[in-house]
């Protein structure tokens, strides 16, 4: 009996030990491949085979000296960077491996942001761009800049959302098309840096840091793709319009709801098509209109002199008008359509187009 | 060698000797007139209210046409910066550029200047490092197609 209870005992002990150590291996052999190391280990690789094509950006805006990032978009020299780091600049230069370069400007565009820079040094590394219509909430992103005056640092973070309007506690704006919203952390002098996917392809360029400095928010690839074609092509970039204003039929802009035409513009082809204000934008080209931003994104992506079909409803009635793109002016007066019923004469303001 | 007594003994004699009143006479009179000259010293050194005004605010060793130079120079590079609307051709790397100093300072200062003038290093250490909003607040893209 006693015998038969140390057996049972023994084998209870050995159970214990045996089942302890069992699960302490299992432990170990769980954390030995994290996630954690996998995901430093991908951020590593973007960052060793990005960083030699990232160089620091430096221009002048009157006598203040701008500092930002670029990264090389070909093997030629020919560096991306922000509008905002060269703004009026006519001078330009960037530092690469310690060495200061004065790189020629081919050419900037403040609404979308982008400018395009150049430097004479032979091959240069450069990365290539990827397709951000891939890009999903919680898409995983590094970007690769030069925070201050340090080294080029990278940061991960995750796609947060797609927004073409910037909102913060002192001011709300819209930008020229919808940019990419992510948690990366972004400091001062990082803006004109690339972010890429896991593969290291260039998903965008960072525009603005939200004022916290814990979001961002991206150019997409696609729309500095056409920004480069037209700077390439003609020298600058060419902004289509038709001339009309788009807000939601609450009055509000964050709504997602039917877009009404608010406003026209005085000589513009839709000011002279016969779309009035408080039609119901149902699309425009082939793209459904469901919120007021669907418009910019349209607009940016339009080439000037091509026909857009634009479909509206006024009571009830479906109606399309064909509407040629023009260049967006410099400066443009809003249509006044009491001066044209006659009702009472008042000229329009003059508002700023977006150039 | 003296001995002790012979030191009593002379030191006796000597207490008994005294000056003639000739010698008093004339170290009264050396006395008065060695005052009278330190007087007069005291009189010709004594700073003026300007000199006392200047010693107050500036060290001895200051001169006026450096630091009439210095205020100059300090006109001119204040009017440079502070210019409202800053012309290109005014800026400081044109003038640099302009008046060819730009490769003594390269040689003066190897490193802090560049060959065109450029004052990249010294100028960016206050750069404005940028964050992408002042753009925002310049450009209004408006809601318009």
């Amino acid at each position: 009996m006693t015998l038969a209870l140390l057996f049972s005992l023994r084998a209870l002990a050995i159970f214990l030990v045996t089942g302890c150590l069992g699960f302490l291996s299992l432990g170990v052999s769980s954390a030995a491949p994290g996630s954690f190391d996998a995901i430093s280990q991908e951020v590593q690789s973007v960052f060793l085979k990005a960083s030699p094509a990232v160089v620091k950006v430096r221009a002048f805006s009157g006598t203040t000296p701008l500092a930002g990032t670029g990264f090389f978009m070909d093997g030629d020299g020919t560096i991306l960077t922000a509008y905002a780091v060269i703004r009026d600049s006519n001078r330009a230069w960037i530092e690469r491996d310690g060495e200061k370069i004065e790189a020629q400007i081919l050419g900037r565009d403040p609404r979308s942001g982008l400018a395009l820079l150049k430097v004479d040094i032979g091959k240069t590394p450069f990365l290539t761009f990827g397709d951000p219509g891939q890009l999903k909430i919680a898409s995983a992103l590094v970007a690769v800049a030069y925070p201050f005056n340090l080294d080029a640092a990278p940061s991960f973070g995750l796609v947060t959302g797609f927004n073409a309007v910037y909102s913060s506690p002192t001011f709300n704006q819209f930008f020229a098309t919808t940019h990419i919203r992510a948690s990366l952390d972004v400091q001062p002098g990082q803006i004109g840096g690339p972010v890429m996917n896991g593969k290291g392809e260039v998903m965008g360029m960072l525009m603005v840091a939200t004022q916290d400095q814990r979001e961002c928010f991206i150019l997409p690839s696609n729309a500095m793709s056409k920004i480069i074609r037209d700077i390439e092509q003609y020298g600058e970039a060419k902004h289509g319009w038709v001339g009309v204003g788009v807000t939601s039929d609450q009055g509000t802009v964050a709504a997602v709801s039917p877009v009404a035409v608010s406003t026209l513009y005085e000589n513009t082809p839709a000011a002279e098509c016969g779309i009035l204000p408080g039609d119901r934008v149902i699309s425009v080209g082939s793209r459904q209109i469901r919120q007021p931003s669907d418009v910019l994104d349209v607009a940016f992506f339009s080439k000037v002199g091509e026909t857009l079909p634009v479909t509206v409803e006024r009571g009830g009635e479906k109606r399309v008008f064909e509407i040629q793109v023009i260049e967006r002016p410099a400066e443009v007066r809003m249509v006044d359509f009491r001066k044209l019923s006659g009702n009472e004469s008042q000229e329009g303001l003059p508002v700023r187009a977006n150039r | 060698m003296m001995t002790e007594q012979e030191l009593q003994k002379l030191l006796k004699i000597k207490r008994l000797e005294s000056p003639g009143p000739q010698y008093f006479e004339g170290f009264l009179n050396e006395f008065h007139r060695y005052q009278r000259s330190a007087l007069l010293e005291d009189s010709q050194a004594a700073p003026s209210f300007w000199e006392r005004v200047r010693g107050s605010l500036f060290p001895a060793s200051f001169k006026p046409a450096l630091a009439l130079a210095g205020a100059a120079v300090v006109l001119l590079m204040g009017g440079v910066f502070l210019s409202p609307e800053v012309d290109p051709s005014r800026s400081i790397t044109h003038w640099v550029e302009s008046t060819g100093i730009a490769s003594t300072l390269a040689q003066v200062f190897p490193g802090e200047v560049d060959a065109k003038g450029s004052p990249f290093d010294r100028d960016f250490v206050s750069a404005r490092f940028v964050t992408g909003q002042e753009r925002l607040l310049a450009y209004d893209t408006g809601l318009t197609f």
